[in-house]
């Protein structure tokens, strides 16, 4: 059984919304297997984020037939792009080869019409929090 | 893996998560919306809009999920949260029974 203080991490700055929290944690977290996610990484094109859980040994390719389960694009038309380096993924290699991270942003563009790969395309949300950052970020 | 294994998220700006159902579930509000026979429509097309959190927040919350279960499961790292995101990460939380 998860021990609640585990759980509560969003919460460790004010004790009394604990209180809220305590009784919808206790009985629901059986892991439903014991495989252990060694990793996942941010798969980003235009809107969407897929999260994709792997294993260091797996091979881009191997990511590339998860994504086309989620998205119906053939592996030959996918192309995978390590957000931070830009360096373009190759399908031999492993995760762990290219050093690609737990959490890493994984930028994913795809094979147009005149054979030719898009263009990175990721869209960042413009919210609050960015715009008060953009102003400077007065507190 | 199956596309029926996943859930998408859908942000206030209409930003899209795709998530195992097996982290979302770490969301007892989720896990109630997926589980729960024929009251929730819209998770039968595997696809829960939160029209009242910000795309930031639940990306937050999407690794909060994933975090979570690398945690159970006996890996012990921690888990960065910019101050600036508390608050609103804590109303969302709390909304989410997670």
């Amino acid at each position: 059984m998860v021990a609640f203080e585990e759980r509560s991490l969003f919460m460790s700055s004010l004790e009394e919304i604990k209180i809220v929290f305590s009784f919808s944690v206790c009985d629901q977290m059986e892991p439903p297997d014991e495989i252990v996610i060694a990793m996942y990484i941010r798969v980003k094109r235009s809107k969407a984020t897929y999260f994709i859980q792997c294993d260091p040994t797996e091979t881009i390719l191997d990511i590339k037939q998860k994504l086309h389960v989620l998205i119906d694009q053939p592996v030959n038309d996918q192309r995978l792009i390590l957000m931070g380096t830009g360096e373009v993924l190759e399908d031999s290699k492993t995760l762990a080869d290219q050093k690609v991270e737990n959490d890493a942003i994984v930028a994913l563009t795809l094979r147009k019409d005149d054979n030719e790969f898009e263009d990175i395309d990721i869209v960042k949300p413009n919210d609050f929090y960015q715009s008060r950052d953009a102003d400077g970020g007065s507190w | 893996m199956k596309k029926e294994d996943t859930v998408k998220l859908i942000s206030a700006e209409g930003f899209e998560f795709v998530i195992d159902k097996e982290a979302a579930m770490v969301s007892q509000t989720i896990r109630n919306m997926l589980t729960s026979p024929g009251s929730f429509a819209e998770t039968e097309h595997g696809e829960v809009t939160f029209p009242e959190i910000s795309t930031t927040i639940l990306e937050k919350i999407c690794q909060y999920f994933y975090w979570s279960l690398q945690y159970s499961r006996g890996k012990e790292t921690d888990f960065h949260i910019e101050p600036e995101l508390t608050l609103e990460l804590m109303m969302a939380a709390n909304y989410l029974h997670t």
